[in-house]
């Protein structure tokens, strides 16, 4: 997956195209501590107004924060909006920060 | 990212909350504003996507409560048997197709001479009232009668929008003085000195300088043309025109009663409401315990969308008590109303190109007026005409 991905983004380099959309890796965008939206997303693993683990193909993605709310929510993308604590990505560790 | 204005709030509850919300991710559902509340996730979703989570339902054994819906197809059918509505709206709708094949409103934009009441009077001695139908008004015929019997307009512009008459007019500041003789020759309207004179077309009879009377020739209207050896003299008769300016003594007259009637407003108001039906009025309250009292009366047709004027309007009606006291003005008092009104005739004066070289204001008591009279040294054009001053300032 990782040759895959590399692969995929060597390509997108020489192409000129978008490695987001190459390799398919998530594009995570924030504004402030206010929003964050994510695209190119697998699923919801889980979702409490804490706590936000979304699965992507290099991972998962955690938000954490308070009055976390899906403002949307589409196949490709989600937007988070809430007063974001912290967004971590971790490979193949499982960890809930509380 | 579109904002929706018809959705559903639901409330899904369930161990696999997330499954249910990733599966109808995959299928094209959009689920917006999703909060997490204690052990349900509430989102909004549209009516149709709702319909389609019937089999996800089942697959993720989630219970789906619907707490909100935010659709107008859900009010439509919940009165769908109220046929009192729809009987309801059919009648408006029928009675404002009715209302708006006739005229309910006329307005008037530009007129300051000519007050609306005036300009309504003038259009109902031609024919022209509310509640006639639109099909008859000929806006064509009602510019020409303004144009042609109020000489003080100069531009008039009568049109129909929706259901409402609108008539927009021009007016000139002073009418010129008919003092251009059916000969075509400019005759002098006061009596004094030229001060200033252009002609244009005609032959002039004064120069700058001269003494003139009322009533004199100043330019007249026949060319004379000497030929070339300066013996034949030709005449051509044309319109005189020419810039005049006559330096004059003009005066101003005006009384005042010493006794009047002061009113002394007691601050207890009365506001009622009156409904008013083309001439019919409804009252909706009464004048109680106002003996006397000033009305302030606002009102305004009922309009859909500023196009069709319903021939309802409603009426506002303010009443203020006051309570009459007869007094007498002081010589100051009078003094100063006098002054004001001979500053305001002087300045209708200046906005009408007279220039005002000086003045001097004299008031005096006689018996149980205050009279006034002031001499004015001004230099006004020959046509100028100070009786229409005199009327608007009044």
């Amino acid at each position: 997956m990782v040759d895959f991905i590399s692969s995929g983004i060597r390509l997108g380099q020489m192409c000129d195209l978008s490695r987001d959309v190459v390799a398919g890796l998530p594009v995570i965008s924030m504004l402030g501590d206010c929003e964050v939206f994510i695209e190119n997303y697998r699923g919801i693993l889980e979702y409490s107004s804490e706590y936000l683990k979304v699965s992507t193909k290099i991972g998962n993605i955690r938000v954490s924060g308070s009055n976390l709310v899906i403002y949307h929510m589409n196949q490709d993308e989600i937007l988070l909006r809430g007063r974001i604590g912290k967004v971590s990505l971790k490979g193949e560790a499982d960890e809930k920060d509380t | 990212m579109k904002r929706i204005h018809n959705y559903i709030v639901i409330e899904i509850s369930g161990w696999e909350r997330e499954r249910f919300v990733n599966l109808c991710c995959r299928r094209g559902i959009t689920l917006y504003n999703c909060q997490c509340v204690k052990e349900t996730i509430r989102a909004r979703i549209t009516r149709q996507d709702y319909f389609q989570t019937k089999e996800l339902r089942r697959k993720c054994h989630v219970h789906i409560k619907v707490l909100k819906k935010h659709d107008i197809e859900f009010l439509f059918a919940r009165y769908r048997r109220n046929y009192s509505i729809i009987a309801g709206f059919a009648t408006a709708f029928v009675l404002m197709f009715i209302a708006s094949r006739f005229v309910w409103s006329i307005e008037f934009d530009g007129n300051y001479i000519y007050t609306d009441d005036a300009m309504l009077r003038f259009l109902n001695e031609h024919g022209i009232s509310t509640g006639d139908k639109v099909k008859s008004i000929d806006t064509e015929n009602i510019e020409k009668a303004i144009k042609d019997e109020l000489s003080q307009v100069t531009w008039v512009n009568a049109r129909i929008e929706g259901n409402i008459l609108k008539i927009s007019i021009d007016e000139s500041k002073a009418d010129e003085l008919d003092n251009v003789n059916t000969d075509g020759n400019i005759i002098s309207g006061y009596s004094g000195v030229i001060e200033y004179i252009i002609t244009r077309s005609g032959t002039p009879k004064v120069t700058v300088g001269d003494e003139v009377s009322e009533g004199d020739i100043l330019v007249e209207n026949t060319l004379y043309v000497p030929d070339d050896y300066e013996e034949n003299i030709q005449e051509f008769q044309t319109q005189a025109q020419a810039d005049i300016l006559i330096r004059t003594q003009l005066t101003w007259d005006n009384e005042l009663n010493a006794i009047y009637a002061d009113k002394i407003y007691t601050g207890r108001k009365m506001t009622t409401y009156a409904i008013s039906i083309d001439k019919y009025e409804i009252s909706l309250g009464f004048p109680r315990h106002l003996k006397e009292y000033d009305k302030v009366v606002n009102d305004g047709n009922i309009k859909i969308a500023n196009l069709i004027a319903l021939p309802v309007s409603v009426q506002k009606i303010t009443l203020n008590e006051y309570k009459e006291n007869e007094a007498e003005y002081s010589e100051e008092e009078a003094a100063a109303i006098l002054n004001e009104k001979a500053e305001r005739f002087i300045k209708h004066l200046k906005e009408n190109e007279v220039q005002i070289n000086d003045y001097h204001v004299n008031i005096e008591r006689s018996g149980d007026k205050y009279i006034a009279h002031a001499d004015i040294d001004a230099t006004v054009p020959a046509d100028f005409d100070v009786r229409k001053v005199e009327t608007s300032d009044e």
